[in-house]
């Protein structure tokens, strides 16, 4: 068996090596062989057929440089080298080209985002080597439809509860905590608001509808920073907002008597009551420049 | 074809294992493989691979010629006048390494 394979790697080397040495090295495997050694030799057969292929050159004799020609005229074709084509650097080159081509293909595979996009494959194509699917002449408005996804029904359910408990005014609005202001809650709206009044004195500041200082020290000691953070409360809910009418940052008993009346202008759809769409405060309000006060909740969807 | 000394220097291990083993005897392949272990004392082993390899372009040189036989499994090789005179310039520039190392190193010259 490992004599058949021993012949099979000699038919691998070149047909010059071949015919010269083959009979001589069968004898030698046969030799050794009674010696029991003969896998080294097959180790041997198979570099020696890779170094007779990649580095031993084994062509013929020098083709003539030309090919075709006439006496007395010029040569119709001449080769460039004198020598013909050496066949055992095909398979050197061959090796090399596999090589390369697999360098790229994992280049290309492993590179993903991080490579320049110049390499095939990759996920950001560059905008020049897209195809044209129209004329850049010719102008054309290109109709665009914009979907936004509809929030989840539980997390604006989340969202309103926390909200509500966050804004002591609205928790006293809400009498029945279904965290929707029915005209009867608005109606009563300055009653729920007298309730709020802790200090008595007929109007409510901003700690009384649920503003907060928080715990920093620093902040608490800036005196003109809380104003501020007072007045941007004040101003951002847009409860607080329609009910503090002249925005002093004071509900004023007026303004409490006047509830009903300012908390219908709220109601955007007219259906006589507010839901959380119409009570949450707007992003865009929420981060003003120079807004000091800022809402745990962020988000109103419509 | 290439003969000339300085252009061969120095040799490389297994030409000049062979180039060794022919410089006493004519010998075929499997021969040449056994003195070449024999002359090593069985720490160098030519594989047939490497061997004809060699000898393919010894021949080629003109160092080495290949004998008529009968016997295609047992052609004999004859160390030519040109690859006598490589192998005793290899030597003498070996002796000449030899005797620079041992004085530079201060060990005396065997007996």
């Amino acid at each position: 068996m490992t004599r058949r394979i021993y012949i099979a790697l000699l038919r691998l080397h070149p047909r010059r090596f071949r015919e010269r040495f083959a009979e001589e090295m069968i004898g030698i495997f046969d030799e050794e062989s009674k010696n029991g050694r003969p896998l080294r030799l097959l180790v041997d057969a198979v570099a020696s057929a890779l170094r007779q292929r990649a580095f031993r050159a084994h062509g013929t004799a020098p083709a003539t440089a030309y090919t075709d020609s006439i006496q007395g005229r010029a040569p119709m074709f001449q080769t460039i080298e004198p020598q013909p084509l050496n066949l055992a650097a095909i398979f050197p080159g061959a090796a090399m080209t596999l090589l390369s081509f697999a360098a790229l293909t994992l280049a290309i595979g492993r590179g993903g985002g991080s490579l320049p996009g110049f390499l095939v494959g990759t996920k950001h194509p560059r905008p020049a080597v897209l195809p044209f699917d129209r004329s850049s002449i010719m102008a054309a408005d290109i109709p665009t439809e914009v979907k936004v996804k509809s929030p989840d029904p539980d997390l604006a359910d989340q969202l309103a509860k926390i909200y509500f408990n966050t804004i002591r005014v609205l928790t006293a609005l809400d009498i029945d905590t279904d965290h929707i202001l029915s005209d009867r809650e608005i109606n009563s709206a300055s009653s729920a608001l007298n309730g709020v009044d802790r200090n008595h004195d007929g109007e409510l500041d901003a700690e009384e509808c649920g503003f907060s200082v928080g715990i920093d020290l620093r902040f608490r000691q800036d005196v003109a920073l809380i104003e501020q953070a007072r007045r941007d409360f004040m101003r951002i809910n847009p409860v607080l907002a329609v009910l503090d009418a002249d925005h002093n940052g004071r509900i004023a008993a007026v303004e409490i008597q006047a509830a009903a009346a300012a908390l219908q202008a709220l109601d955007e759809n007219r259906d006589g009551k507010l839901t959380p769409v119409e009570v949450l405060p707007h992003p865009a309000e929420n981060s003003m420049p120079g807004t000091l006060f800022r809402l745990p909740i962020l988000v109103r969807w419509r | 074809m290439r003969t000339g000394e300085k252009a061969t220097q120095p040799l490389n291990p297994a030409t000049l294992l062979i180039l060794l083993a022919l410089a006493g005897a004519d010998l075929h392949g499997y021969g040449i493989m056994q003195e070449v272990s024999r002359q090593s004392d069985g720490k160098c082993r030519l594989g047939p691979g490497t061997l004809y390899d060699n000898l393919q372009r010894l021949i080629d040189l003109g160092w080495v010629k290949e004998l008529d036989s009968d016997d295609p499994r047992r052609r004999d090789y004859r160390l030519a006048p040109s690859g006598r005179k490589i192998l005793s310039a290899e030597i003498d520039r070996l002796e000449r390494v030899v005797w620079d190392g041992r004085l530079r190193l201060g060990k005396p010259k065997r007996a």
